[in-house]
């Protein structure tokens, strides 16, 4: 027993240490195989982003040449374009287009989606922070998306808010163009007229007391004039402007 | 003031939280406290309607700050105990999870870049303009639900939703939010975590994070988190109150009840036509009910569950004076033409394929392919796991997912054309594919979370952990 005493420690201690080997290694294993799962995963969403990658610039080298062959743009550039997408186009094979297939969507929710809006997002505030533009209202957002918003500005700006306003009709000449947006939709247009009330050419009879009670017509791409109680000249006719029903504008009113 | 409102109804939504259950996640307290919350909050600007008391910020507050103390008053000796309930976490390296922490920041990221899109555009798209974003503007300007615009039908075809979307567009407009996009981001956050959760009860976070990683990117509905259209919300309630009855039924813990009934109920606080998932969710508790003889808890999610249809169509036929009567055509029976057409567009967004101006792949991802390979390997794994455990372990998801699309699909079958005023094929390609979403948590739920795929999952844990 006595002998033994001093033995005692010195054991513990090699067991300490022991264990601490075992721990290390033990946690040295436990990080690789953590950083194994990693890497297969990263390799998979790395193949899946490159093979997608192809198909996406040839989006975007679409665009391109559609800009320069509006602009009569650069026609080496054109050619280099033309070259570069044939030979993406030819990028193809039964796995490629298998996985592409079902992965696709996630490069483009990934690339379009999420990084390309944050760029462009990005640019526009480094622009605000660079004094290059000005800071941008919910109003100036709104036009930027919206085609058809200067003609909303214009027609809020000249008309009272208890006015009733008839919208234009929306046949093919309207509603098969992205310009002018939902102009003809009274549901639409209600959302930035508003308190104003708005009514749908041809609908009229449907709301009988709204009719009665139209103070403005709303003239896009020239038409709507034949629903004024008075004559423009034809010389004098704006192809948009909104116009009070039963007497001519007054000569204050700004122009769309 | 917006930063008030917004704390106000998390807080809302934990009291309530906390009076159902007691032990809860981090995830589960962020997710359910908000889609709680705002149900909440939606039903007070419901009620001071229909008693005739306008919105203002000083009311809101007042009836929030009431029912806060109120709920945690009534379950004052819960709280006391709260604190004993909750232990630090472990943070030793064993105990951190790599492999979660990684596709954590991958999800972190890519919410991050979808929220800057968010936040920085103001609402554009066609149904929102028309309806949605349209009503909450006016509801908070008015201060009242049935505002000016039902007078003259220009309130837009959300005026017959029940008010928990345009309603919590109203509720940010009210605390002087000038554009509704911070709900789409809550929804959104909630949609993710309470998903997570519900996950977590089932499987490793490693496998609960690579799920919920899927979730967050399927294609389309990745894209509606930048955009305030009320079918991402939506699918967040339907995810919320069809996992929670699902985990019930599995791990019988109480707090799951109340959160699917709830849940349940928010379904169809949202949108009318998806009480095909209250009826999903009604006939497993129905299933449940011949097992258990527990007539109790039966009747009690029932009534929840079903209380806000009846609510809002009273107060569409009493109030609005409109009834959702006429919308479907069931004397076409059966019709080979339309039957052709829907399943052509169904067959498309299962399994990836082309029809119309529908790309299945495109839309869905590897999501629905995935759950039918998941189906297939779970009937072939019969043989290793035993029939019992791959029939018990997800009959429940199964089944609901199963009916609720018959139910949907039903829906569509038989909707007149005619007074939607629109052809079948485009109200496939469109309301058809955003109701799509409303499957996929329960479709990436199964892939996660069924017998063959937990088996998986294990294996990959002992692989990760050494074990």
């Amino acid at each position: 027993m006595a002998k033994q005493q001093p033995k005692q420690p010195v054991q513990q201690q090699k067991k300490k240490e022991a264990n601490i080997s075992s721990a290390d290694s033990g946690a040295f294993t436990y990080l690789w195989r953590n950083a194994a799962i990693i890497a297969v995963l990263g390799v998979l969403f790395l193949v899946i982003f490159k093979v997608n990658e192809g198909p996406g610039k040839m989006q975007d080298l679409y665009a391109e040449y559609g800009q320069l062959r509006q602009s009569n743009g650069s026609q080496q550039r054109m050619n280099e374009i033309a070259d570069e997408f044939k030979v993406l186009q030819a990028d193809t094979g039964f796995l490629k287009e298998s996985l592409r297939k079902y992965t696709r969507g996630y490069y483009w929710a990934i690339h379009d989606m999420a990084g390309k809006s944050v760029e462009q997002i990005k640019e526009i505030e480094a622009k605000i922070e660079s004094g290059q533009m000005k800071p941008l209202t919910r109003e100036d957002k709104l036009a930027y998306k919206v085609g058809v918003y200067p003609l909303i500005k214009y027609l809020n700006e000249n008309t009272p808010k208890d006015a009733v306003i008839l919208l234009p009709p929306g046949d093919s000449l309207l509603s098969n163009t992205s310009k002018w947006n939902f102009v003809y939709d009274p549901e639409w247009m209600e959302y930035f007229i508003y308190p104003r009330l708005c009514l749908a050419t041809g609908r009229e009879s449907e709301h009988g007391d709204l009719a009665k009670r139209i103070t403005h017509v709303l003239i896009v791409q020239g038409r709507g004039y034949d629903k004024l109680k008075y004559d423009v000249p034809v010389d004098q006719r704006p192809s948009e402007a909104v116009m009070p029903i039963d007497h001519p504008p007054v000569p204050n009113q700004t122009k769309p | 003031m917006l930063t008030v409102g917004i704390i106000l109804c998390y807080l809302l939504g934990l009291s309530l939280l906390l009076a159902v259950g007691r032990k809860y996640t981090l995830a589960e307290v962020v997710g359910y406290s908000f889609i709680l919350g705002m149900g909440l909050e939606t039903f007070f600007l419901f009620f001071l309607d229909v008693i005739g008391v306008q919105y203002s910020q000083g009311v809101l507050i007042a009836l929030n700050v009431f029912f806060i103390v109120a709920i945690c008053g009534a379950n004052y000796k819960n709280l006391v105990t709260l604190k004993d309930d909750y232990k630090k976490p472990d943070l030793s390296l064993k105990n951190i999870n790599f492999v979660a922490v990684f596709l954590f920041c991958l999800i972190a990221y890519l919410f991050y870049a979808i929220t800057v899109k968010n936040l920085f555009w103001p609402p554009t798209e066609h149904d929102t303009i028309g309806s949605f974003d349209k009503l909450g503007r006016i509801m908070a300007s008015e201060g009242k639900l049935k505002i000016s615009l039902f007078q003259y039908n220009l309130e837009g075809a959300g005026g017959l939703y029940p008010p928990l979307y345009h309603g919590s567009f109203a509720y940010v407009y009210i605390f002087g939010a000038e554009m509704p996009k911070i709900i789409t981001t809550l929804f959104f956050v909630s949609l993710l975590t309470t998903f997570y959760s519900a996950l977590r009860n089932f499987v490793g976070s490693s496998g609960a994070m690579l799920a919920t990683f899927i979730l967050m990117l399927t294609p389309e509905l990745f894209s509606h988190a930048a955009l305030s259209l009320g079918n991402l919300p939506t699918t967040a309630c339907i995810s919320a109150g069809a996992l929670a009855t699902i985990t019930w039924l599995h791990k019988r813990d109480t707090k799951y009840f109340w959160l699917g009934a709830i849940g349940m109920a928010l379904v169809i606080w949202i949108r009318s036509d998806t009480i095909v998932f209250t009826a999903a969710a009604l006939l497993l508790v129905g299933i449940d009910f011949l097992k258990t003889k527990d007539w109790k808890k039966t009747i009690i999610y029932g009534a929840i569950a079903l209380a806000p249809f009846i609510i809002w169509n009273l107060y569409l036929k009493l109030k609005i004076g409109a009834a959702q009567a006429g919308k479907f055509d069931l004397g076409i029976g059966y019709n080979s033409e339309r039957m052709g057409v829907v399943s052509a567009y169904v067959k498309s967004f299962l399994f990836g394929g082309q029809h119309g101006a529908v790309d299945g792949g495109q839309l869905f991802g590897l999501v629905f392919v995935l759950f039918f390979l998941l189906v297939l390997v779970n009937l072939v794994s019969i043989y290793k796991l035993g029939a019992k455990e791959i029939l018990t372990g997800s009959m429940n998801t199964l089944l609901f997912f199963f009916v609720s699309f018959a139910l949907y699909f039903a829906v569509f079958y038989f909707i007149n054309e005619k007074v939607q005023n629109a052809p079948i094929s485009s109200l496939m390609e469109s309301s058809f594919k955003r109701g799509m979403f409303f499957f996929v948590p329960l479709a990436v739920f199964y892939i996660a979370a069924s017998p063959a795929s937990a088996w998986a999952f294990g294996k990959l844990e002992n692989f990760r952990t050494a074990k």
